[in-house]
């Protein structure tokens, strides 16, 4: 069930009107684990029974490790988690990846092994529902948390339908909580939550799924394009996957308000970064500072050596590339990934930007020097992404080159504009773009562009209608999955 | 919580009726399917024509090429032409006849060889939600997958374009001369505009008639009808097939595929086959725009050749 249609607007509906119509908490938690499932089961009803079997696994092995006297006890319970976890994601993520490399491998010493990959179907969500799983035994085992008792107030967390299949990551000390306690009615929240999915809407629909068309013929067959039309596409990607990701993470963050619950926030404006390291803290919140908590930190974080310091940071952002698909395309991204970051977290600046400040300054206009920074790390930035977004590695290095040695050819140029001359909706998009841009900007201070309580109802209303009706204009039905749904 | 609803309600209420009068101002129906408002007409003759009928079920090839008047002179059935869009797909195009039929009745599918291969044609959804919204009971005719499908892309897609399309006549200059079908559908659910011999269409290309052979596609579809015919069956319903009309040239073409698809037929389904496609070849002058769109001279002819044929096969029966 995709955020942008039609069954999850009646889905939602029925669901918000019911959750508030029962008054015991026991009962909400309920509805919201059955709604959950179903919302799951849209997709496959198999799926559910995957995520039913390592939710009892953990929910099991959370109440063993609260009951655990000893420390040993504790550490292997906490293995049987890990491995439980992340054997049904390796399984049914990287099993063919790994089989493939290591027929490969093997080859190059002369042998030939004869197994086959199998025809394993990926469940949808599956990477964010377990690391989800993980870190309430992790959070049990480092005993910042009691172990619930309560079976489906825990189904209900792990499989809270709004961020249930891509995100944000929430940790069990957040969001199990709020299972727990009374939740009441909050007005302010409710209506924020529904601006919120507005602008979430309007990234995917408008300017995510528009860039898809314009950039997917490029992506596919690079080879017949010229620098500038690999520019355009690299430039355009950046902004697909993030209309994309933050769309929907805005809509499941404003979707759990309406229901009284606060998720974490995922994105803030990274592309107003002013190096690499500063956009990690502002792209994709949840995962990056899962990792840092659960595997960075682990590692010795930087309280160890230089050396052993710039380990960590290549280990770190090249799991989370794998973490990604199961490609190695994905493995390079984050690669360079933790390369670019390496400067920064070897070498600190003294300042050192937090998501809650203020992206680009305090100015309304950036100075040129920060200017400067913002493109250089864009550039940067976009540079990985064609290794995220290429078919193959060949295809991402011909992308790279092509656009480093044929940039300013007169054809090219000719080429982007004889494409955008044919297609009117691709000059729209890219229109649109540019008015993201601004309203991010001027609206950075923000959590989301559209957190505007205090205008005028006339004002407000007028802004909705014009949002509503850009979608319907130019959205183009919501057809088109999010990208991080196979992940 | 009371606040809420309230103005949540009163912003949707003030969205739909914007809404309602951009559409009911400056919406072209005709425009997303000219050929939809002929929908009712056929759903209105089905439900009024005296039994005993021979109701015709199909795609455009029977909108366009039967002439229904020819049928009931030379019959004692009353015609019910309920051909109009392959891309309401057969479920669809058994369903709305189903709950319809009674004793005595004769079905005659003639469905486009596409239809058979269960082929998409990308805009299938959109024709559902189309037809549906022309008449809401339509809704009971729809199948879990093809509401699941509507629910999740196609009811966003058509009122997306529907939007398009109204925002575009607003900004229009001047006014589209769009052919429609006003007064060119007959009672009988004939598309009689192009039964003048030197009629022409004004959009619409040439179209390969025949397709591959997709074997697996073809045999879900004979299973479907079998169903249907086992279903009328035990109603006293008699069920026959017809191939669509083809023009020579491309018969010619792909007459390999013509007998593959013929084959198939014969050998699975349980409804007699009462012709062949090479029965059902015409002149190219025959045709309009798409190639199963029979004119003029055309329509009587392959009229005549399936009364005949239907003839036949009741002569055979009794």
């Amino acid at each position: 069930m995709i955020f942008t249609s039609l069954t999850f607007a009646i889905f939602l509906i029925v669901v918000f009107t019911t959750y508030w119509m029962l008054r015991r908490q026991s009962w909400r938690n309920l509805l919201l684990a059955v709604a959950s499932y179903l919302f799951y089961s849209w997709w496959d009803w198999r799926f559910c029974l995957l995520m039913l079997a390592t939710s009892l696994m953990d929910f099991g092995l959370g109440l063993a490790l609260g009951a655990a006297k000893h420390q040993s006890t504790r550490r292997w319970l906490l293995l049987l988690s890990v491995l439980g976890n992340l054997g049904t994601l390796a399984f049914f993520k990287y099993f063919n990846f790994f089989a493939e490399n290591f027929q490969v491998l093997a080859s190059k010493f002369g042998w030939q092994p004869h197994w086959t990959t199998l025809n394993i179907v990926l469940p949808v969500g599956v990477s964010f529902y377990t690391f989800q799983a993980l870190s309430y035994t992790i959070t049990i085992y480092r005993r910042q948390m009691q172990p619930t008792g309560r079976l489906i107030d825990y189904l209900a967390y792990v499989s809270f339908f709004p961020q249930l299949v891509a995100g944000p990551i929430e940790r069990a000390s957040h969001l199990l909580p709020q299972f727990l306690k009374q939740r009441h009615f909050d007005l302010v929240a409710a209506k924020d939550g529904l601006r919120q999915m507005l602008w979430g809407a309007f990234k995917k629909m408008v300017i995510a799924d528009n860039l898809a068309n314009l950039l997917d013929p490029i992506y596919n067959d690079p080879s017949g394009a010229g620098g500038p039309m690999l520019a355009l596409a690299m430039v355009c990607f950046a902004f697909q996957i993030y209309c994309d990701f933050s769309g929907y993470s805005d809509i499941a963050i404003g979707c759990a308000k309406l229901f009284d619950f606060h998720l974490m926030r995922n994105f803030a404006y990274p592309y107003f970064s002013q190096s690499v390291a500063e956009f990690w803290r502002r792209w994709h919140i949840s995962l990056a500072t899962w990792f840092r908590d659960y595997l960075y930190i682990p590692l010795g974080g930087n309280r160890v050596s230089k050396p052993r310091q710039a380990f960590n940071v290549m280990l770190t952002f090249t799991v989370s590339g794998l973490w990604h698909g199961a490609a190695w395309n994905f493995i390079i991204w984050g690669a360079i990934n933790g390369l670019a970051t390496l400067p920064l977290i070897l070498w600190p600046a003294r300042h050192r930007a937090d998501p809650s400040e203020t992206p680009g300054g305090e100015r309304n206009l950036p100075s040129v020097k920060t200017l400067a920074r913002m493109v250089g790390t864009f550039i940067i930035i976009c540079c990985a992404w064609v290794f995220f977004r290429a078919r193959t590695f060949e295809d991402a290095t011909t992308i790279l080159t092509r656009i480093a040695t044929d940039l300013l050819s007169s054809g090219g140029w000719a080429a982007v504009g004889a494409m955008l001359d044919d297609e009117s909706i691709h000059i729209r998009t890219l229109i649109h773009v540019g008015i993201l841009v601004v309203v991010e900007w001027c609206m950075r201070r923000h959590i989301h562009p559209l957190d505007f309580a205090g205008l005028g109802r006339f004002w407000r209303w007028l802004i909705y209608t014009v949002i509503i009706w850009d979608i319907l204009y130019h959205g183009t039905g919501g057809v088109r999955p999010f990208i991080y749904f196979q992940f | 919580m009371r606040r809420f609803i309230v103005e949540f309600l009163l912003f949707a209420l003030l969205q739909i009726s914007l809404l309602a009068a951009l559409f009911v101002g400056f919406s072209d129906l005709r425009r997303v399917s000219p050929f939809m408002p002929a929908l009712e007409i056929k759903q209105k003759r089905l439900e009024t024509a005296s039994p005993p009928r021979m109701i015709l079920i199909g795609g455009s090839n029977l909108f366009f090429g039967i002439d229904s008047t020819m049928i009931e002179r030379q019959t004692d059935y009353s015609a019910v032409n309920m051909g109009l869009l392959r891309g309401l797909r057969l479920e669809y195009i058994l369903n709305e006849i189903d709950a319809q039929l009674c004793p005595g009745d004769l079905v005659v599918i003639c469905l486009e060889y596409s239809t058979l291969n269960g082929d998409s044609m990308g805009e299938e959804g959109q024709l559902i939600v189309s037809a549906t919204t022309r008449r809401l009971s339509n809704l009971r005719l729809l199948t879990w997958p093809q509401w699941r499908a509507m629910l999740d892309h196609d009811a966003a897609e058509y009122l997306g374009m529907v939007f398009r399309q109204s925002i575009q006549k607003i900004s229009e200059r001047k006014k589209r001369e769009d052919p429609g079908i006003e007064g060119a559908v007959n009672d009988y659910g004939d598309l009689t505009r192009y039964h003048d011999p030197a009629a022409t269409m004004p959009e619409g290309g040439d179209q390969r008639t025949l397709v591959r052979v997709r074997a697996d596609g073809v045999k879900a579809s004979v299973r479907r009808i079998n169903r249907f015919v086992d279903s009328c069956r035990d109603r006293g319903v008699a069920v026959m097939f017809a191939w669509p009309p083809i023009c020579r040239t491309h018969f010619q073409e792909g007459n390999e595929q013509a007998i593959e698809f013929e084959q198939l037929l014969r050998d699975n389904l349980k409804a007699p086959v009462i012709c062949s496609p090479a029965d059902m070849v015409f002149e190219d002058e025959n045709f309009i725009g798409r190639s199963y769109h029979l004119r003029g001279t055309g329509v009587q002819l392959r009229t005549q050749r399936l009364i005949d044929a239907v003839d036949a096969a009741l002569g055979e029966k009794n």
